[in-house]
């Protein structure tokens, strides 16, 4: 008994830990976060063992049907990924009424409020509801403090990811904002 | 989701309550933590590595804390040991305060003309004395909280270091969704702070004791590891503690003059040690924890020691550079356009 024991726990590394638990003959394997998070873009460049580490520093947060994940102006301090359910964005949302102007709505493997992981004393531009029962993995910043210490290379690369998509949105909106300044020039001469 | 919140708050009404209704557990349990938090950031170091085994776990923690009570122990059993020494001293060091206070009495008469009552001395004196005898009839009570808390004090650090991040994870389900981002946050930003404070005043006694013990044995003086520790253990104190740490060295010599100990050697290792810690010490390890006012740092060791005593006095500079966080983040929300 004490022998079994002892070789049950030399085999206790890691590595040999990582390896069973990716194994198909591991009988307890059950699809985890690690599954959801291979399919998204945000971690593209991510192997599957950094995917498990990075799943670690995620907190699990079940929302009911029309609860409101985050008021429109609060401060904010992390990201969502939407694990399941479906989540709408609106702004000037009233919540007694539970009713706003609706922006978009998120599934699942998508995710929301990545300024307020970036920012400091960030403010929420709109609000965040879930419309039906949803699953979500937050990532706040004292986690991806924690990553960044534990886990130097897989913090850097997911700042590195979350900086490519936001450099492309700034992209985008630099273009919106000459087509919108060329309107108004071409507005302004015909007058 | 409403119940979720009242049932949040309830746990946090029953938890204060118990500690109120019962604060014996309130001393061994903040030391542990205290204690723990100094360890806490060589546990992650080591305890994540390949101690993970029941018996390591708890061999580390014993050595830890063995490391910490025994000289402890040892310098309270010290204390403990020359308090009939201490009493018979005491009618010198009242003589010795009523020389001193002549003295300046009778220069300031003769080189400025000025009165000086004798009023203030007397009162000053029967307040040391009064202060003395409850000194010394804490001395007993506190040796036999001791062993009470010899067995507490490892008991609880063991379960803090096993399995205090399963408890705050248990503990962060029951947070409501509302609540939960900035209660997060916020007290992850605190147990930030305090620890880092904490571990960081811990290197700094562990230095100025260790420079303050060499320096006085080095000189021959007595008693100079128990003084080192006691000057380290009183520097955790800001601004007072290097002045309360000095005065058992002060007194020694005040109280042995045929004995070849000046004050200008003492002081001067005292002074050098303060000096280490100021300069070279501080800068480094604290001060960029704790950006505070030194007005603010001094009331609030005032309010500390009033509410919690001496560790009231430790807790309360972080627990102040927390609420100026806090504060800045109210005043963010405030601000906001909605």
């Amino acid at each position: 008994m004490n022998e079994d024991r002892g070789f049950n726990h030399s085999l206790e590394t890691p590595l040999l830990k990582y390896l069973w638990a990716s194994s198909p003959l591991n009988l307890n394997f059950v699809p985890d976060y690690h599954q959801y998070f291979k399919k998204m873009r945000l971690l593209d460049s991510f192997t599957d063992h950094e995917i498990r580490i990075f799943t670690r520093y995620l907190r699990k947060r079940v929302f009911q049907q029309d609860e409101v994940i985050f008021h429109q102006g609060e401060t904010g301090y992390g990201i969502y990924f939407i694990f399941s359910g479906l989540v709408t964005i609106y702004s000037n949302f009233d919540e007694k009424n539970s009713r706003g102007d609706e922006i978009l709505t998120l599934k699942s493997s998508e995710y929301f409020g990545e300024m307020g992981l970036l920012e400091n004393f960030n403010k929420r531009t709109a609000s965040a509801v879930a419309k039906e029962t949803t699953v979500l993995l937050g990532l706040f910043k004292p986690d991806l403090e924690k990553l960044l210490e534990q886990h130097p290379v897989i913090g850097a690369k997911f700042l590195r990811e979350t900086a490519l998509i936001m450099a492309g949105r700034i992209g985008d909106l630099t273009k919106e904002m000459m087509k919108l300044r060329k309107i108004i020039v071409d507005l302004e001469k015909s007058k | 989701m409403k119940n979720k919140i009242y049932f949040f708050y309830f746990s946090l009404l029953s938890l204060l309550t118990f500690f109120y209704l019962f604060p014996r557990f309130l001393f061994p349990l903040g030391i542990s933590y205290l204690f723990y938090l100094v360890i806490k950031p060589v546990r992650v170091k080591v305890l994540f590595g390949t101690m993970r085994s029941r018996v390591l776990y708890t061999c580390f923690v014993a050595s830890l804390v063995a490391l910490v009570s025994i000289p402890l122990v040892g310098f309270l059993f010290e204390i403990d040991d020359n308090l009939s020494t201490i009493l018979s001293q005491a009618p010198r060091i009242r003589v010795l305060f009523y020389e001193g206070y002549f003295k300046l009495q009778s220069f300031l008469h003769l080189k400025v003309g000025i009165n000086l009552s004798s009023d203030p001395m007397r009162l000053m004196a029967s307040q040391i004395e009064r202060y003395g005898e409850s000194l010394v009839g804490f001395i007993p009570t506190l040796v036999s909280s001791l062993f009470e808390w010899i067995i507490l004090i490892p008991l609880f650090s063991y379960f803090f270091f096993k399995e205090s991040e399963e408890i705050y994870e248990r503990s962060l389900q029951l947070i409501p969704n509302s609540l939960f981002e900035k209660f997060y946050v916020l007290t992850s930003q605190f147990n930030k702070k305090f620890s880092e404070y904490i571990f960081a005043k811990f290197i700094e006694a562990v230095i100025l004791g260790f420079f303050v013990s060499v320096g006085l044995w080095i000189i021959g003086f007595p008693h100079a590891f128990s003084l080192g520790f006691f000057a380290g253990l009183t520097n955790i104190l800001p601004y007072l503690g290097p002045f309360l740490g000095y005065l058992p060295a002060f007194l020694i010599v005040a109280l042995s003059p045929g004995e070849n100990i000046g004050y200008g050697g003492v002081t001067l290792i005292y002074v050098l040690a303060n000096m280490i810690d100021l300069f070279f010490v501080f800068p480094f390890l604290v001060s960029r924890i704790v950006n505070l006012h030194p007005l603010i740092v001094m009331m609030s060791i005032i309010v500390g020691s009033q509410v919690g005593g001496i560790l009231g006095m430790i807790v309360i500079i972080p627990v102040v550079a927390f609420v100026k966080i806090m504060l800045k983040e109210i005043y963010q929300d405030v601000s906001i356009y909605r």
